[in-house]
């Protein structure tokens, strides 16, 4: 690879007073690209996003971007969780436009821009409405709007179709797919759903039980745009077996 | 008038037939005026004692609303601190449950000796009883913020300030509110029961004077009066509360 990676997570260890979490995980990830890492549930994934989000520090090892390291430091990276944590007493509009609001932008400029994105995240003409009166997909893209207005370089999605059913979320991994490349935003989301690895990403780590360790690096090389008919070819076959033998 | 709830109904039916029957009872003779009098009675003791009436309620009900907001904003403020300095919380918390425990009615003829027969000593009956539900409370909400919120604001970049006045403040409203309304029926209470013991004007001089007199109607009167102004008081706290919380108005909406 010529190009320097977006972000690398070098050597990170992490006990949790007696617990061994995380052993030694390095990942990387190239600017625009889409990288899941797929793993059990409890294996320590979202442990290592905190650590990239700089909630914890790690026992050992660095969270390096742009040659620069941000281990234990805050506000590098956006951070989404499978909970949509709107503010329930905030309307949308004020919600999105809270991550501008707090980087020192005023109200009315942070709405202003904001608002410039609800017809590209589907959501036109909810600006008033509280988030109780939304659908779960909307609340997932309000969110994920959210995510993208803290502009920072790297996206942390921490399974963030978890909680949708299975026809919301296809529908809403289209439209991620598109929002990705219209923003040009490199994305790193953590998933327990081999499909949706498979459908979404341009890399896969794999990460084992605890103590979590990258078990294998696999390349998507399946061509994009993709679409429903593309997850039963051979190639899609061939690495869904793969995944399944490995965890 | 579209919105009167008909759930009301019931309600204001058997209300009526309960005064009714009272009023009959005691216009047959079953009841005696000198005991249990007539509500027309009541009725017209406050309407020919109206302008006293009126002179020690303003009197009461200045005491009591002083007091109440002397409470709020003491209980707003050492709920803030409290929350900012976890020591603080730590130290201060046991003392305010045990601080309970002291029946605060039984404080007032101490108030009563240290500041005289003025308004002084019922303000602070009032703000004694007042601010601990809505402190207890307020700390309360605080403690149950969802903590994935708070550190998802933390990743903004928020300082603490960010997170009081955006999630934690308007997620405790609801707490502080439950608080508020069961100090405004203690406030008039606080006030009146100061009074009882030594004043110069209010309600409660008004009903230890009643009582010497064996005027059960004016006693009656004055109870009237207490209960529809507290009632008054907390429809307030509730509009006040609905016009604070518009989100909170959807959610009743959704669940209909």
């Amino acid at each position: 690879m010529t190009i320097s990676p977006e972000l690398e997570v070098q050597n990170v260890t992490v006990y949790m007073e007696s617990l061994f979490v995380l052993d030694r995980i390095s990942i990387y990830i190239q600017p625009e690209e889409l990288v899941t890492i797929l793993g059990p549930s409890g294996c320590g994934k979202s442990t290592l996003f905190s650590v990239i989000a700089g909630l914890i520090k790690p026992t050992s090892g660095e969270v390096i971007m742009h040659d620069q390291s941000i281990t234990g430091t805050l506000g590098h990276v956006s951070y989404m969780t499978q909970k949509d944590l709107l503010l329930p007493w905030r309307s949308i509009l004020d919600n999105v436009s809270l991550p501008l609001v707090l980087q020192g932008e005023s109200w009315k400029k942070s709405r202003e821009k904001a608002a410039s994105y609800f017809s590209l995240f589907g959501l036109e003409g909810f600006e008033t409405a509280y988030p109780l009166e939304l659908s779960g997909g909307m609340k997932q893209r309000a969110a994920l709007l959210r995510t993208c207005l803290f502009q920072k370089p790297v996206l942390l999605l921490d399974e963030p179709f978890g909680r949708l059913d299975a026809i919301t979320k296809r529908t809403m991994q289209n439209w991620m797919m598109g929002i990705a490349q219209k923003m040009k935003t490199t994305i790193l989301m953590i998933t327990h759903d081999v499909e949706e690895a498979i459908y979404l990403s341009d890399r896969i780590y794999i990460l084992s039980k605890l103590p979590g360790k990258v078990l294998a690096e696999l390349t998507v090389s399946l061509s994009k745009p993709r679409t429903a008919t593309i997850m039963t070819s051979s190639v899609a076959n061939q690495l869904r077996e793969k995944i399944l033998s490995l965890l | 008038m579209s919105r009167f709830p008909r759930k009301a109904i019931p309600s204001l039916a058997a209300f009526a037939v309960f005064m009714v029957a009272w009023e009959c009872l005691g216009a047959f003779g079953s009841l005696q005026d000198s005991v249990l009098p007539r509500p027309s009675l009541v009725l017209t003791t406050l309407i020919r004692h109206r302008s006293l009436l009126w002179h020690h309620s303003v009197v009461t009900l200045s005491e009591a609303f002083i007091g109440f907001v002397i409470a709020c904003a003491v209980a707003f403020i050492l709920g803030m601190v409290m929350d900012n300095f976890s020591t603080l919380k730590n130290a201060l918390h046991p003392f305010l449950v045990v601080s309970q425990t002291v029946p605060i009615i039984t404080l007032a003829p101490l108030f009563v000796i240290w500041f005289g027969y003025g308004w002084m000593p019922k303000v602070i009956v009032v703000v004694m009883v007042c601010f601990f539900p809505v402190v207890i409370n307020f700390l309360h909400g605080m403690e149950h913020v969802d903590q994935d919120m708070i550190t998802l604001m933390r990743i903004m970049k928020a300082s603490k300030m960010d997170i009081f006045w955006l999630v934690k403040l308007p997620h405790s409203l609801p707490f502080i509110f439950s608080g508020l309304k069961i100090s405004a029926s203690y406030a008039i209470m606080g006030a009146v029961i100061g009074e009882w013991l030594g004043a110069k004007d209010g309600l409660g001089e008004y009903m230890r004077r009643s009582m010497k007199a064996f005027a059960v109607e004016q006693t009656f009167a004055s109870i009237v009066i207490i209960t529809v102004v507290s009632l008054v008081w907390i429809w307030l706290l509730f509009k006040i509360e609905m016009a604070l919380m518009p989100w909170r108005k959807t959610e009743n909406t959704q669940e209909e």
